[in-house]
């Protein structure tokens, strides 16, 4: 099965149709977006399509109305729907998940006025609702979605499987049997126990019908209806044990929540400090960008006030010559009317002689003559001219701070972003996780303790109530047996020669069924355990780390030096995680696309490395949602070589609108 | 993962070989396959695994 293209529209921030291609090749595709840019929205996008659930695959608390594009709601456009095309070797199959206004209401105004259609086109046939339904559950069960779509608090869960007894280690388990293929064979054992005892009955009913079988056939019949008797009261056994197990798992799962729901309200307090912190910042800049605004006519009038100011200055520098070479040549006349007045020069002490005098008396005359100093105009002018550019420079036209708006409406902008992501993603999940999520207190963790003691009682009590019933049910079957082989050898009917055969040939198929169970799961485990090992020793940078060793629930230890390691940090846990899923898919008879969410911001930069160059080993396709700068994009580049198939990037148009765009910015 | 589910047959395989040749390969191969494209249904499946069975035993019946 291969994605060929997805597409979106009007669904969270993507206000128009966006699709994304899928190509022929096999290998990762990329999708790097910002924070707050939409890369969430497209994996709750694939919920809807597939499970019509958006937050999670099993969320009951969805807020579809929520979820209608601003913008569009705006423009009047309500329904918002996801679409799939897939092909399976010759067969196209094209999904679409809608959430339409329901019939008569012309402005929904909240979830109740909403409903969600599915839609599957095959090969150009629209399947009936019931059929289309079955084939997306069929596509891509529930259970195992885990496993082809997650996000780094998935790979946390991983943890619980090390936990002998855990409720949830037992859903995550059945899930993994699930992808494995064992119910094929669990399922098969099942069915054809119960196909045998359907064809032991219509056996019995040929026996008793035989006159020489008749006396033994009642018999038989009686121990048939004793057995029936027991494996009802055994299938009871295992409803209370699955019950049990379910209460278990919510126990668990309370149990986790309460744990989380300090870290959840911290984190709150957190994104709340943030969104503040973020405001204030936002607030300022636009206080800032006001200010610089308020002058920006001032900044139009840049060149020709500077052009204004060169000409009077280059005026006033006219003016200002003409005046300062006056003043010179009065200077130097006052020298030589010194000289004459006392016979010596002031400069040099040279006495003159009276021919001297004379002499410098015609250059005074000469000098007087040829002064032009400035006319009261000119002064006037040189005064004006020098107030005027004084005035000009006070307005202050020196910088135009264009490039310093830029940048803080860049800032602003990018602000305005971390707001939207912290307010509409971040406290939006939060909030989210902690809703219906509010006792914590000491004893309601008393409460649930004792719940999980209880139930872990009674669980015990049920497993050996169930295998006393069990032990009765065989001693019945041995009996049966012993009956149906004296019955055999008194009968000769063609008849009961029939149904002989019939319940000989499933109790063959139920045989090898039960026993292909057990054989099978052991070669699973060490299949899972050596795939695991391989992947792990691929993604890790500790070089003491030898190998990853599986226990009966599938979870796995990191073993150094034949020990396991213990209290593996939260990044460790999630690498083994990934490489549990990669052996998964490894060993998995179903097969389909992985799409992850942003999972290494746990992870040196080593680390993410090493994962990268693996992820073309999880499935044929993978598509990775990846925040910038969580990846390095060269490095990635350079890791995946050939095995990238394509890149996009989420353009933010605004908060309300992004697109998918071919190639990486 | 192309070779997981030949690797689960040949386990249904070698037992059906060791213990129960009288029940042909190619029988348990298609239950098995009834199995794995009929999980969402336990009905759907445990209907089509009697008639499937009513119709190989009727048939070896004939030939003996």
């Amino acid at each position: 099965m291969r994605f060929v293209q997805f597409a979106i529209e009007n669904f969270g921030p993507y206000l128009e149709r966006e699709e994304i291609d899928f190509t022929d090749r096999d290998g990762v595709t990329i999708i790097w977006a910002d924070n707050g840019r939409g890369k969430t929205t497209i994996m709750r996008a694939f919920n809807f399509l597939f499970f019509g659930n958006i937050e999670s695959p099993i969320s009951t608390r969805d807020d579809f109305f929520s979820y209608i594009n601003t913008r569009g709601i705006s423009n009047g456009k309500y329904d918002f729907y996801t679409e799939l095309t897939l092909s399976d070797e010759d067969d196209i199959y094209i999904i679409t998940r809608k959430c339409v206004t329901k019939h008569g209401i012309t402005v929904p105004e909240s979830s109740a006025d909403m409903v969600v259609e599915l839609y599957v086109n095959f090969n150009g046939n629209i399947l009936s609702a019931d059929d289309a339904d079955r084939l997306v559950r069929n596509i891509m069960p529930e259970e195992i979605s885990r496993f082809f779509l997650f996000d780094a608090e998935m790979l946390q869960d991983y943890s619980v499987l090390l936990k002998a007894d855990s409720g949830s280690g037992n859903t995550i388990k059945e899930a993994i049997e699930k992808i494995l293929g064992l119910p094929i064979l669990t399922n098969g054992a099942t069915d054809a126990k119960i196909i045998r005892n359907k064809y032991e009955e219509e056996e019995n009913a040929a026996e008793k019908q035989d006159k020489r079988t008749a006396e033994l056939g009642v018999q038989k019949g009686k121990r048939l209806e004793d057995k029936k008797l027991q494996e009802q009261e055994l299938e009871g056994k295992k409803q209370q044990q699955q019950d049990l197990l379910n209460e278990m798992h919510e126990i668990d799962a309370d149990m986790q929540k309460v744990t989380q729901l300090k870290s959840l309200l911290e984190k709150k307090k957190r994104i709340l400090e943030e969104i503040e912190r973020t405001k204030g910042e936002i607030a300022f800049k636009k206080t800032e960008t006001v200010e610089l605004l308020k002058d920006a006519w001032k900044w139009f009038l840049k060149e020709p006030v500077q052009v204004t100011i060169c000409s009077l200055q280059a005026e006033v520098s006219t003016l200002s010559s003409k005046q300062a070479s006056a003043k010179d040549q009065k200077v130097i006349i006052d020298y030589m009317r010194q000289a004459i007045e006392t016979g010596t020069c002031p400069v040099c002490d040279h006495k003159a002689t009276s021919t001297e005098k004379d002499h410098i008396n015609d250059s005074i005359r000469i000098i007087e003559a040829g002064i032009k100093g400035l006319s009261d105009d000119e002064l006037a002018h040189l005064h004006q001219n020098t107030q005027m550019i004084s005035g000009l420079k006070m307005l202050g036209l020196n910088e135009d701070h264009l490039d310093v708006l830029a940048i803080k409406c860049k800032e602003l902008n990018n602000l305005q972003i971390k707001l939207d992501d912290l307010h509409d993603n971040q406290l939006a999940s939060v909030v989210a996780a902690i809703s219906g999520n509010t006792e914590s207190d000491e004893d309601y963790v008393r409460d649930l303790t004792r719940r999980s003691l209880e139930c872990e009682q009674k669980l015990e009590a049920v497993a050996e109530g169930i295998t006393g019933i069990e032990a009765e049910i065989q001693k019945l079957e041995d009996l049966i047996k012993a009956l149906s082989e004296q019955i055999k050898a008194a009968s000769k009917g063609t008849e009961l020669g029939f149904a002989q055969a019939k319940v000989r040939f499933s109790q063959g198929v139920e045989e090898i069924f039960t026993e292909a169970v057990g054989t099978y799961r052991e070669q699973l485990r060490q299949k899972v355990e050596k795939d695991a090992t391989d992947l792990f020793l691929k993604m890790s940078t500790e070089e003491d780390y030898d190998s990853l060793k599986i226990n009966s629930n599938y979870g796995l230890e990191i073993m150094r030096d034949g020990k396991p390691v213990p209290h593996r940090s939260a990044g460790w846990e999630q690498i083994v995680a990934f490489a549990l899923i990669g052996a998964l898919h490894r060993n998995a008879p179903l097969e389909g696309p992985v799409i992850m969410d942003s999972t290494f911001n746990r992870y040196s930069s080593n680390n993410k490395k090493k994962i990268i160059s693996v992820l073309p080993e999880l499935s044929d396709q993978v598509l990775l949602l990846a925040n910038i700068g969580e990846i390095d994009a060269n490095a990635a580049r350079k890791d995946l070589g050939h095995m990238i198939v394509q890149e996009m990037t989420l353009n933010r148009i605004n908060s309300e609108h992004t697109t998918i765009e071919k190639g990486a910015n | 993962m192309k070779n997981s589910l030949d690797e689960l047959l040949l386990v249904l395989e070698t037992l059906r070989a060791e213990k129960h040749q009288e029940i042909p390969a190619d029988v348990i191969k298609t239950i098995a396959m009834i199995q794995k494209d009929n999980q969402e249904s336990t009905a759907v499946r445990q209907g089509k695994l009697k008639s499937y069975i009513d119709q190989i035993t009727d048939s070896m019946g004939d030939k003996s």
